[in-house]
């Protein structure tokens, strides 16, 4: 986490519906957890494990359990509950309170707050919330493009033709999502979004031309704010003494914080249209995610013909055949 | 031009890593290299020529190579055809 989230920052979602009923003093408390916890079990006694650092939900069952204990055993209860050090107490679903729990609140300055979301609702929001708010965030020199639907970083040297390309991919229908930075940031497991950090117009510096208005120029259409990002290309200057991936068996992701994204090295040469490449980078990852694996599937073939007993006469009656009715 | 039939030794013939490595190896040469079997004739610099082979184990190929270093790339190709290695797959 970058910096401390406190449970006033929570307040301030107003997608979670979230109002303060009581222990106001404890706003600056820290959320140190995406997760957050039924207490249940906590309020019948059982306090091994008792994960007291994540945020508490109160939900119709652990609200309508207190409300059934008898007044001494509830107030035993509850005082133990508040001796933990916890971040904050949310009610959901609009419930009613019980008066102790505001009281304890109050008296031990732990914020109790209250949704008007159900519980499942509200934990599946918090969740998402933390967990975009929690999600190690990087910046990164690139152009973010989103080609066919999926999300592609293009990263490389000043100079190599990032802009140039992403250009040449807005003008054949693509949406540029950011141009020179991108901002990074893992979201959920196996996630990684990347944003536009500028908030002012979609720009683009093109050498030769100068700045470039993109939706002047290319439409709304042409342009949006962020993007999980699915491939990262890189493009580098042909180097003749590097060997580059020639079967596409094997590949090494790119890393970012744990998560693994897909990654291609493009040489940059004369003759190689690197938005063609891009785009067909693309759309073979695309192919991929619907299982088509076209090394995979022609070195099985290849693997298959290599054992056939019966090979020579077959290659030979095959181009024997084409010869004799090719008509093209 | 120098010319040389050589067994495929390799455990997994000429597949696509193989075939792969071969034509990034000769790739390498100024030399025009050309591996032949039968009728087929494959251009080792590139990789679909030579799986369009489908050499196996035990299967007699030619090298042909032509050029300024077609002695030291045929001393390779041939080291490269004929060492019995398996080519080690590294998973996505």
């Amino acid at each position: 986490m970058s910096d401390v989230f406190t449970i006033a920052k929570l307040l301030q979602y107003l997608e979670l519906k979230l109002e303060a009923l009581a222990g106001k003093e404890g706003l600056g408390r820290r959320v140190c957890s995406v997760q957050s916890n039924r207490p249940g079990l906590a309020l019948c006694g059982y306090f091994d494990h008792f994960g007291h650092d994540r945020i508490q939900i109160f939900g119709n069952g652990e609200i309508s359990y207190l409300q059934q204990s008898d007044t001494s055993e509830r107030h035993v209860i509850l005082t133990r509950f508040f001796s933990y050090e916890i971040p904050c107490l949310i009610i959901t679903g609009g419930l009613t309170a019980p008066s102790e729990m505001i009281d304890l609140s109050n008296e031990r300055q732990i914020p109790f707050l209250q949704t008007k979301h159900d519980s499942s609702t509200f934990t599946t929001l918090l969740l998402h919330f933390l967990e975009n708010e929690f999600g190690p965030t990087e910046f990164v020199h690139g152009n973010l493009v989103d080609v066919y639907g999926l999300g592609v970083l293009i990263l490389g040297q000043s100079g190599i033709g990032k802009s140039e390309a992403s250009l040449e991919l807005l003008r054949k229908g693509h949406r540029l999502i950011a141009d020179d930075t991108v901002l990074l940031k893992r979201v959920s497991e196996h996630r990684v979004f990347g944003i536009r950090p500028n908030p002012l117009k979609h720009y683009m510096e093109i050498r030769g031309l100068g700045v470039i208005d993109v939706v002047a120029l290319f439409g709304t259409t042409a342009v949006g704010n962020r993007k999980q990002v699915e491939l990262v290309v890189t493009l580098e200057q042909w180097d003749r003494a590097r060997s580059y991936d020639r079967t596409g068996l094997e590949s090494k992701p790119y890393q970012f914080h744990q998560e693994s994204i897909s990654h291609v090295v493009l040489p940059v040469a004369p003759g190689r249209n690197i938005s063609s490449l891009i785009e067909t980078a693309a759309a073979n990852l695309w192919s991929k995610k619907l299982g088509i694996n076209a090394p995979e599937d022609l070195n099985r073939a290849l693997t298959d013909m290599m054992n056939d007993e019966h090979k020579k006469d077959r290659v030979e009656a095959w181009q024997h055949q084409t010869f004799l009715f090719s008509t093209a | 031009m120098v010319e040389k039939t050589v067994t495929v030794q390799n455990v997994s013939g000429l597949d696509m890593q193989t075939a792969a490595m071969i034509a990034e190896n000769s790739g390498r040469f100024q030399a025009d290299i050309y591996l032949q079997q039968g009728s087929m004739r494959a251009n080792a610099k590139s990789v679909m020529g030579v799986m369009m082979l489908a050499a196996r184990r035990g299967s007699e190929l030619t090298i042909i190579a032509n050029g300024e270093d077609e002695e030291i790339a045929m001393v390779r190709m041939e080291s490269l055809l004929t060492e019995a290695f398996e080519v080690e797959v590294t998973s996505p």
